[in-house]
């Protein structure tokens, strides 16, 4: 036992020892350079930009909004497909799992790229993006709040003669449904911040601005769009939690 | 109840049709977009009998070992850092306003995008795996420091409270009664941040800082779009195996 604790340490350490090597830049940093940058960002703040942020800001959420929305719906029928209990044969629930798992692991800002490249830049890819990422996650939520459903209730409705789809309809539906609006707004709220840099790549959103003034090195207006996405994701952060707190 | 039903539907209605107006998105517009989506993806892949461009595999594989390299270090040294933060951000070993102050400095470094730290470490540090290390870094700081705090609140008192009794000092209650009850925990929030870090790592070259996605980024802007699809397809491949395979260490460890 204490030998392969040893055997694990040293393994560790020299995995990190390895990956550490590999970190180096061209040039040496210059920490009296990077002092300047911030001050130059946050002191004081160019509070003149904010208004041209705050549009960004703006379509940064509607792009979350929309995106999650979207997601919601798409995700239903796979929650359905990979929920255990609703099986009628026991390989889809396992494929449906995989799948989501492999939308899950995709990043989006790679389906962001893809979607600037075939529709062209704008917040249009932006909600495509989103869209299309987060079926992962409110799927698998979804599967898994299915399969904690009562079994009782949906074996007394299958008694009085229900059908299948009513007691989908009678059973699942109103039990699960405060959660999954639950889940939704949580991954609201991580898309908030997703969508806020998706405009690095050219999808829309207060990245957008981000993406220009770093090119020209502005770092008086990067220091206010640092702020104001920071500011946001918290704001977004606390009402969420409060609403999710109320549906619970 | 029926009536804020009601009420509730018609203000997601209206939330979703002004983020449509703002967003240009609407269902005619996306069917018209869609055949230039299943084209853009059908690019990816080589046609007419054209074999991948194997030739970029070299540049792929030291990018993608570049990858894992800045995942590990930043996993790792992010989350050493975030070891000594129950100190001052869990409401078990520090005072009232410490923690306060503790728990308001986590949820704003976990509040900045990574890709956002990624950006301005880039512009600043020049590009370079660097610039990723060190966004990584911060996250994996964050989200660790975030999870072990919180364990931390729920561990057992009672060996805190014996060697309280026994006159020893909050250190010692630290690192002799809070700290060996986390350790488990703290490994296995360690390998979470790592998969969260390999998946984010895969993307950071887009903005200049490090590893695969700078190959990426530079294939897109040669428009080599088999080599995107390859580069695509062997990192999400990759991803996806580290990330089934430490899921299920963590399973183990808990």
């Amino acid at each position: 036992m204490r030998a392969w604790r040893v055997f694990y340490t040293l393994l560790v350490v020299a995995l990190v020892g390895w990956s550490l090597g590999g970190i180096q830049n061209s040039a040496p940093p210059n920490t009296k350079e990077i002092g300047e940058i911030i001050r130059q960002m946050f002191f004081p703040p160019k509070l003149s930009y904010l208004p041209d942020v705050l549009t960004g800001i703006r379509e940064s959420i509607q792009i979350a909004a929309l995106g999650t929305a979207i997601a919601a719906v798409l995700a239903l029928p796979f929650g359905v497909l990979a929920a255990r209990n609703l099986a009628r044969l026991a390989a889809l629930p396992f494929v449906g799992k995989l799948l989501l798992n492999a939308i899950r692991t995709f990043p989006e800002i790679l389906l962001a790229i893809a979607f600037i490249k075939s529709v062209g830049p704008g917040p249009f890819a932006g909600v495509l993006a989103i869209a299309i990422h987060s079926i992962g996650m409110i799927g698998k939520l979804y599967a898994e709040r299915i399969e904690t459903v009562d079994k009782g209730a949906l074996e007394a409705l299958a008694a009085t003669g229900a059908s299948q789809l009513e007691i989908f309809r009678n059973g699942i539906v109103p039990e699960v449904l405060p959660d999954f609006l639950s889940f939704a707004l949580y991954r609201f709220d991580l898309n908030v911040r997703s969508a806020s840099v998706l405009g690095l790549v050219g999808a829309g959103g207060v990245g957008t601005l981000l993406q220009i003034q770093r090119l020209g090195g502005n770092w008086p207006e990067i220091g206010v769009i640092v702020i104001a996405i920071v500011v946001t994701v918290l704001l977004v952060d606390f009402f969420s939690a409060k609403l999710r707190a109320k549906l619970a | 109840m029926k009536g804020r039903g009601w009420l509730t539907a018609a203000i997601v209605a209206g939330v979703l049709y002004w983020s449509a107006l703002g967003t240009g998105f609407s269902l005619p517009e996306l069917s018209e977009n869609l055949p230039a989506i299943g084209e853009f993806f059908r690019k990816l892949f080589p046609s007419d009998g054209k074999p991948w461009p194997t030739d970029a595999l070299p540049e792929i594989t030291k990018r993608l070992i570049e990858t894992f390299r800045i995942a590990i270090s930043a996993s790792l040294f992010g989350s050493l850092l975030a070891l000594p933060l129950p100190l001052i951000a869990s409401r078990t070993l520090a005072g009232k306003t410490l923690y306060t102050f503790g728990r308001a400095v986590l949820n704003l470094v976990r509040s900045v995008p990574d890709l956002v730290l990624a950006t301005l470490l880039a512009a600043s540090f020049g590009i370079g795996p660097m610039a990723g290390f060190l966004a990584l870094l911060v996250f994996s700081f964050g989200v660790v420091g975030k999870l072990l705090c919180d364990s931390v609140e729920t561990i057992d008192p009672g060996p805190m409270e014996a060697i309280a009794a026994a006159g020893g000092t909050r250190f010692q209650q630290a690192f002799c009664a809070v700290f060996p009850q986390v350790g488990p925990d703290f490994l296995a929030y360690t390998l979470y941040s790592f998969e969260i870090n390999v998946r984010a790592a895969s993307v950071l070259g887009v903005v200049g800082a490090g590893g695969i996605g700078m190959v990426l980024q530079s294939s897109l802007s040669l428009m080599k779009y088999t080599q995107v699809g390859l580069v695509i397809l062997i990192t999400f491949g990759v991803v996806f195996l580290i990330d089934s395979f430490s899921t299920w260490l963590r399973g183990r460890l808990v």
